[in-house]
């Protein structure tokens, strides 16, 4: 049986038909854009070309919806069922007693059989929005497709290809508002796909692949990554396999960051978190544990580097400043996680984790207390459970429905005992003897996701508590951001949403129930800004990329960002100011020198610019004349092993941006003969939303009537204060045009685009 | 392998990443990776059938594009104010209206300004604007303006949120289409008799009509989407599209539609930084007609590729060529003639007499809507029977097989549809139906001759459309069976009996109707005439005497002669202006029969096996009709 031919076979559900969805085009208002036409994953929608509108054939239509959601004019509405078919769930583990239990509890499909069965209700869509809700787009429907030809290494390979942690990725994502939450089923209301499950499978199935070298755009290049947590390690796989050498800086006396020691065996198990550590480690990747790069250390790693991408993470814990906050007993989740992961490891009690104090005179155990009912605190809460705490609670003042928990993560936290108190927030901390004894917690009330929830003090209660943790989420290190022009990126799109996203119809509608109403598509769009900043260097040869760069975040952001900032290294191929041989002893960092340089003469090597590949010309017209000066330059920089995009100001969005390896940008002048000059109104609009540009190489050119005063010092000065390396400047009278451009495109052109 | 998974097999052949697209290959520009690398397999759309389809509607100039003037209009434009600008103006004069109305209540009707504008002017000089450039109105409306700009919250900025309920006209409603409107003009008309505001009554009558009017589309600019008042319901949308169609401006349509089918984001109809989706539901890449396009330049500022143009075409095009025809357009005619011959038989004595009898024994006053609406739909179903006669004359019975009839009838979806008919729901294509018929005339030869050229031919034009997606070989043999018949008979069904079907009463009555429109427009323009000539002059005395003007030295100006001239209406006068109306009635018949020639050539020819007798019999019907509504100015003498 073919994959249709048992897709259709949903419509017979024990033996009887069920109700099929019906089409119906509104004929009148159809346009005949042929959107959902080429949307359709059935082929469901073709066209009547006599009379230029869309027709459907009911016997094909599964009713999920996506020519609604794409339909630019809502010409068409589907009526019947979403025959989304049954979702393979996973194993339920029952428990006897959590207490001492480290085993892993989410178990992923049993039988090669099931895996394929749930692949199957892949719709393979033309417009996948689950690539667009995961935030690595990962391939999915075509991992879905291997799965479906049982080739299990094909699918694993499609896999590697966009994500270096997908075997982590699997257990930890939020899969709801993510890849699942903006499956069409999902958005159509139904289960979505499980797509966590069958990664897992491939991934838990398939061996893991060495680092193989993919390209040499990397050769000679050296790179410091500050951080080995998800977002370093995967640039430095991202690097390592364009053959760029890669050198990891450790604070923590093992790598693998958060994933290794902030998540409980019982959810991400060591032997898993260490893998990509492991695979690193085996391609040769140099790392230095224990070494802490701080803000007076930059210098020296820019003098040794050609360039360093900063993934320090978002490591200080979040602490409630309530009144009595400073007793003992109360702690926070990252010291609690790390002793309970070691204690748990060890088989040990509570009692052992250093928390003996804590322990209260209950015979039952300690009472303990989380604050958050995040994910983070679920974990401290069940890790405490297994360590054999009396009871666990957390408290959050978000509504239920707004949790930020996964679904199913809060559901086996309550299975195991824990209690999650939402709507209820800690106002104050009573202690005895200088210990923490009683929490008084008040209600609140939320009752809208974006809106912070009222905190209603009349209502309070009192808890009796033994052990206090503080899970509420962690923040940036300020004193590294300071030196981070720019950091951290407020992750929300600005302005209308790309209409490919638009057209994809992930916008259109919230998740199902199933994956908590998640708003996927503001959710994925909002992303991309994350994703779009990580290959913006934020200074001149320094990219930031993970929780560093935009506050607490997930693994899977953590590791798209980082392998984004490293892809962006690779292309503009930064070179640090001097290589010589002297720089070797000046190594201060790390107990051995950097190695691996090239240059032993001892003689100084002159810096290389490489020479731009993508140019982007920009240019802001309101006659004409910057238009046709904008084209002249545009037509004599293209070839060279140069692309040029030639676009108008108010087409050029971040993305374009980062594509650029430079920017050259036209404006005219705004003013009164001699009074009121200034760039154009809408360029210094734009100036002003621009991200950082470190070291970004810039030309700027302004046309002009009469007078163009400094407009264009004023623009180049205006660049490089967001980090940019103005190289050409010119100014071109209405009169003489052509020639000028042609002159400004040379000087730019043996500026950047020259090769030595 | 079934049709799915043949749909599959041609996906993965041609794989189209949408964000590696880009459109602007030709130039400086190369195709960037982009930031997003998401692979989308989009299923390729249709081409083939576009260039062919469209050729014949596809207009020739694009305005934009003729130096000085057209780079000044294009500029013009591209600028968000440009329809603010055209609003304005007539927005000022309208409030007007309506406060001058209240302000000065006690004023002659044919002093006031508000009358005079609205009821001389106003109305003549849209009509003269719809023939030639179409829905021009449209563009500058201040009602449907004003309901805009509160929808918008803005005067001409491109905001992001719409205030209101944003609700989609339902299906139900929509599957009526411009049907919706003519009715709204026939209620509005009504209401304007009944309060004896056109002629003209009191100014505050005015006022409150424009008021009401402005008042129910910022109702439904409210509760609805984009311009839905505008489309479905404003009185005067299907008057203005009918007429419209004449025109010689086609409207905002695609320069390359290449380009337009295969563009990744459709700003045009979703809308960007730069403008709003279309207003009006209209998609520049498929306009094949200028009767929706409200040329409020909306998809021309959005367009990122720049390949929007404002094009013009020969006059009558969007009469004689659409492939595209629609139901509610042909009976709305029939209904907007019914109406007007209304107001001209209105003005008859022998009117008069019938109403009074019928107010006697009804006991309802003029306008007693028994006799309105009961008037309006016979000379409606005059119009609809004689397109009908000529079916019931010269319509050809095609023998074909039950067996397959039976499926034909019965198509993909639901509808039952006649021979050759290629319709679903409000919309038909007339000239694809004539083909099929050229077809199946020499369907024994492509029977024998089964080689790839005709058959796919054949394929692609069978009406009932779905044997792109039914299993091929057999439809093959249907389609051959099909043309083959009846002298053909490929034996695929042996105990097929012969059976009998016309062409539809709207392949032929659609192209009819849509041949008279001229002359529809003619009879409108021709009754509006006589207050336009008389009281234009007015205008310019009632707005000084508003303004608190001494209007005694215009007294003594020519216009001020002219205006108590018609006063006392010398009958030579009268006779001059039904000359003229006699005039404009010859003009607007003498197109109809043109246009009808054409139709009847293009549409209906191949529907018959007498075309000598069904050209003369259309034709007839035409003249018949026109005649009639033009011989009634004589008795009506100049009557407004």
């Amino acid at each position: 049986m073919t994959v249709t031919e048992e897709r259709q076979a949903y419509k017979v559900v024990g033996g009887s038909e069920v109700a099929t969805p019906s089409i119906h085009v509104l004929v009148e208002r159809c346009a005949g854009c042929q959107e959902c036409v080429i949307r359709c994953p059935q082929g469901a929608l073709t066209m009547n070309t006599d009379l230029w509108i869309a027709k459907g054939d009911d016997s094909l239509c599964v009713g999920c919806r996506q020519c609604e959601r794409t339909c630019p004019f809502s010409a068409i509405v589907i009526d019947g069922p979403v025959l989304a078919g049954e979702r393979v769930e996973r194993k339920e583990l029952h428990l006897d007693s959590v207490l001492g239990n480290n085993e892993e509890i989410r178990k992923g499909i049993e039988s090669f059989e099931a895996a394929r069965k749930e692949a199957e209700r892949c719709l393979d869509c033309p417009d996948p929005t689950c690539m667009r809700g995961c935030p690595a787009h990962n391939d999915i429907p075509g991992f879905m497709r291997a799965v479906r030809d049982s080739d299990l290494p094909g699918a694993h390979s499609i896999l590697r290809n966009t994500s270096f942690l997908p075997d982590i990725c699997s257990r930890v994502c939020d899969q709801a508002a993510q890849c699942e939450g903006s499956c069409t089923w999902s958005l159509a209301g139904e289960r979505p796909v499980a797509v966590g499950l069958i990664e897992r499978f491939i991934t838990d199935n398939e061996p893991v692949p060495p680092l193989q070298r993919v390209s040499n755009d990397g050769e000679g290049l050296s790179v410091a990554v500050v951080g080995a947590g998800p977002a370093g390690i995967a640039a430095a796989s991202t690097l390592v396999q364009a053959g760029a050498s890669v050198t990891l800086y450790e604070k923590d006396d093992i790598a693998g960051g958060l994933p290794r020691w902030g998540i409980p065996d019982f959810t991400l198990p060591d032997e898993v978190a260490m893998r990509p550590v492991e695979t690193l480690r085996a391609a040769g990747v140099e790392a230095r544990l224990g070494v802490e790069v701080k803000d007076g250390d930059m210098d020296r790693l820019l003098k040794e580097m050609d360039a360093v991408i900063m993934c320090h993470g978002a490591s200080i814990p979040i602490r409630l400043p309530v009144p009595g906050a400073d007793l003992d007993g109360i702690v926070d989740a990252t010291w609690f996680l790390k002793r309970a992961k070691d204690a748990l490891a060890a088989r040990e009690g509570i009692e052992e984790v250093g928390l003996a104090g804590v322990a209260g005179k209950s015979s039952k155990g300690p009472r303990v207390l989380v604050l958050g009912a995040g994910n983070t605190a679920m974990d401290v809460a069940r890790s405490a459970m297994r360590l054999g705490a009396a009871n666990a609670t957390c408290v959050d003042w978000l509504d239920r429905k707004f949790a930020l928990v996964r679904p199913d993560e809060l559901a086996e936290a309550e299975s195991e005992g824990v209690v999650a108190n939402f709507s209820s927030t800690l106002v104050e901390l009573q202690g005895e003897g200088g210990r923490v004894k009683r929490a008084v917690l008040a209600s609140t009330i939320q009752k809208d996701r974006t809106k912070l929830p009222k905190v209603l003090k009349d209502k309070k209660r009192t808890v009796e508590v033994d052990l206090v943790v503080m899970a509420m989420g962690y923040r940036l290190d300020q004193e590294l951001t300071k030196f981070l022009p720019g950091t951290p990126v407020r992750k929300a799109a600005k302005g209308m949403p790309d209409r490919r996203w638009v057209a994809s119809g992930i916008l259109h509608n919230d998740a199902s129930a199933f994956c908590n109403s998640n708003p996927v598509g503001t959710l994925s769009i909002n992303r991309e800004v994350g994703l779009v900043s990580a290959s913006l260097a934020v200074r001149d040869r320094i990219w930031v990329a993970g929780d560093a760069l935009i506050g607490p975040s997930t693994v899977v952001e953590a590791m798209s960002q980082g392998k984004r900032a490293a892809e962006a290294i690779l292309r503009s191929k930064p070179s640090r100011p001097l290589k010589t041989e002297s720089n070797k002893s000046s190594v201060g960092l790390g107990d051995t020198e950097v190695g691996g340089l090239e240059g032993g003469t001892g003689a100084p090597v002159m810096p290389q610019e490489r020479s731009a590949k993508r140019v982007l010309v920009v240019y802001d017209s309101l006659t004409g004349h910057t238009e046709k000066a904008g084209s002249v330059i545009a037509g004599s920089l293209k070839g060279r092993g140069a692309s040029v995009k030639f676009l108008p100001i108010s087409r050029v969005g971040l993305a374009e941006i980062a594509w650029a390896d430079l920017i050259v940008l036209g404006t005219w002048v705004e003013g009164f003969v001699f009074v009121g000059i200034k760039p154009a109104k809408t360029t210094r609009a734009w100036m002003e939303g621009l991200p950082r540009l470190g070291g970004k190489r810039v030309a700027v050119f302004c046309t002009y009537g009469i007078s163009p005063r400094n407009v264009v010092d004023e623009l180049a000065k205006a660049f490089e204060q967001k980090g940019a390396k103005v190289i050409a400047k010119a100014q071109f009278p209405h009169s003489n045009l052509e020639s000028r451009a042609i002159d400004f495109a040379a000087t730019v052109r043996d500026a950047a685009l020259t090769p030595r | 392998m079934t049709v799915t998974e043949e749909t599959q097999t041609r996906r993965a052949e041609d794989t189209v990443s949408i964000e590696n697209w880009s459109p602007e290959e030709n130039s400086t520009v190369q195709p960037s990776p982009g930031p997003a690398p998401i692979r989308v397999r989009l299923r390729p759309p249709e081409r083939r059938a576009a260039r062919k389809r469209f050729a014949e509607t596809d207009p020739p100039i694009d305005v934009t594009r003729i130096p000085i003037v057209g780079k000044l209009l294009a500029r013009a434009m591209q600028s968000r104010k440009f329809q603010f600008f055209l609003i304005l103006p007539n927005q000022v004069i309208f409030w007007a209206v309506i406060v001058l109305g209240l302000v000065f209540p006690s004023l002659l009707p044919g002093r006031s300004f508000g009358a005079a504008i609205t009821w001389y002017v106003w109305f003549c000089l849209v009509f003269v604007m719809m023939v030639v450039v179409g829905r021009a109105w449209c563009s500058m409306c201040p009602f449907g303006g004003f309901g805009e700009w509160i929808q918008r919250k803005a005067f001409f900025k491109r905001t992001q949120k719409a205030l209101g309920l944003g609700w989609k006209l339902p299906e139900k409603w929509a599957g009526y289409g411009l049907l919706i409107s003519v009715a709204t003009f026939i209620v509005l008309t009504w209401i304007e008799e009944f309060f004896n505001i056109a002629a003209p009554g009191p100014a505050y009558d005015t006022s409150f009509m424009v008021m009401g009017i402005v008042g129910s589309a910022l109702m439904v600019f409210l509760l609805f989407e984009r311009r839905t008042f505008c489309r479905y319901i404003c009185p005067l949308s299907s008057l203005i599209g009918t007429v419209g169609a004449m025109g010689s401006v086609a409207g905002f349509r695609t320069r390359d539609r290449e380009k337009c089918i295969s563009c990744p984001t459709k700003d045009c109809m979703r809308g960007n930084e730069k403008g709003f989706g279309c207003p009006w539901y209209t998609w520049p890449g498929s306009a094949d007609s200028n009767l929706l396009c409200g040329l409020c330049s909306e998809c021309y500022k959005a367009c990122p590729y720049d390949n929007v143009g404002l094009f013009i075409q020969k006059p009558l095009t969007s009469v004689v060529a659409p492939s595209k025809r629609r139901v509610d357009i042909a009976l709305g005619i029939a209904l907007l003639i019914g109406l007007v011959v209304f107001q001209q038989v209105n003005a008859l004595n022998i009117y008069a007499t019938a109403d009074a009898w019928l107010t006697k024994y009804t006991g309802i006053p003029y306008p007693n809507p028994i006799d309105y609406l009961g008037l309006i739909a016979v000379f409606a179903l005059v119009v609809v029977g004689a397109g009908l006669a000529i079916r019931a004359l010269a319509a050809r019975r095609q023998r074909v097989n039950a067996a397959y009839s039976g499926s034909e009838a019965h198509n993909l979806n639901g509808h039952t549809t006649a021979y050759g008919e290629v319709s679903e729901g409000l919309l038909i294509n007339t000239s694809s139906a004539a083909l099929a018929y050229a077809g199946a005339g020499a369907g024994s030869e492509s029977i024998s001759g089964m080689t790839g050229g005709g058959i796919g031919t054949l394929v692609r034009e069978c009406p009932s459309g779905d044997s792109l997606g039914g299993d091929g070989l057999a439809d093959l043999g249907q389609a051959g069976d099909r043309t083959g018949s009846p002298g053909a008979n490929t034996g695929l069904h042996p105990q097929a009996a012969k059976k009998k079907i016309a062409s539809s009463w709207k392949q032929w009555y659609v192209p009819f109707a849509y041949a008279l429109i001229p002359v529809t427009a003619a009879d409108y323009l021709a009754r509006q005439l006589p207050r336009f000539i008389k009281h234009t002059p007015r205008v310019v005395s009632s707005v000084l005497g508003e303004l608190g003007v001494h209007t005694g030295w215009y007294n003594m100006t020519i216009f001020a002669q002219h205006v108590k001239s018609f006063d006392n209406l010398p009958s030579y006068i009268g006779w001059q202006i039904v000359g003229i109306q006699l005039g404009v009635m010859a003009i607007g018949l003498a197109l109809s029969l043109w246009v009808m020639k054409r139709i009847f050539k293009r549409d209906l020819a191949m529907l018959t096996d007498r075309p000598a007798v069904a050209k003369m019999m259309s034709i007839f019907m035409v003249l018949a009709i026109g005649m009639s509504m033009l011989l009634l100015y004589i008795p009506m003498h100049a009557a407004s």
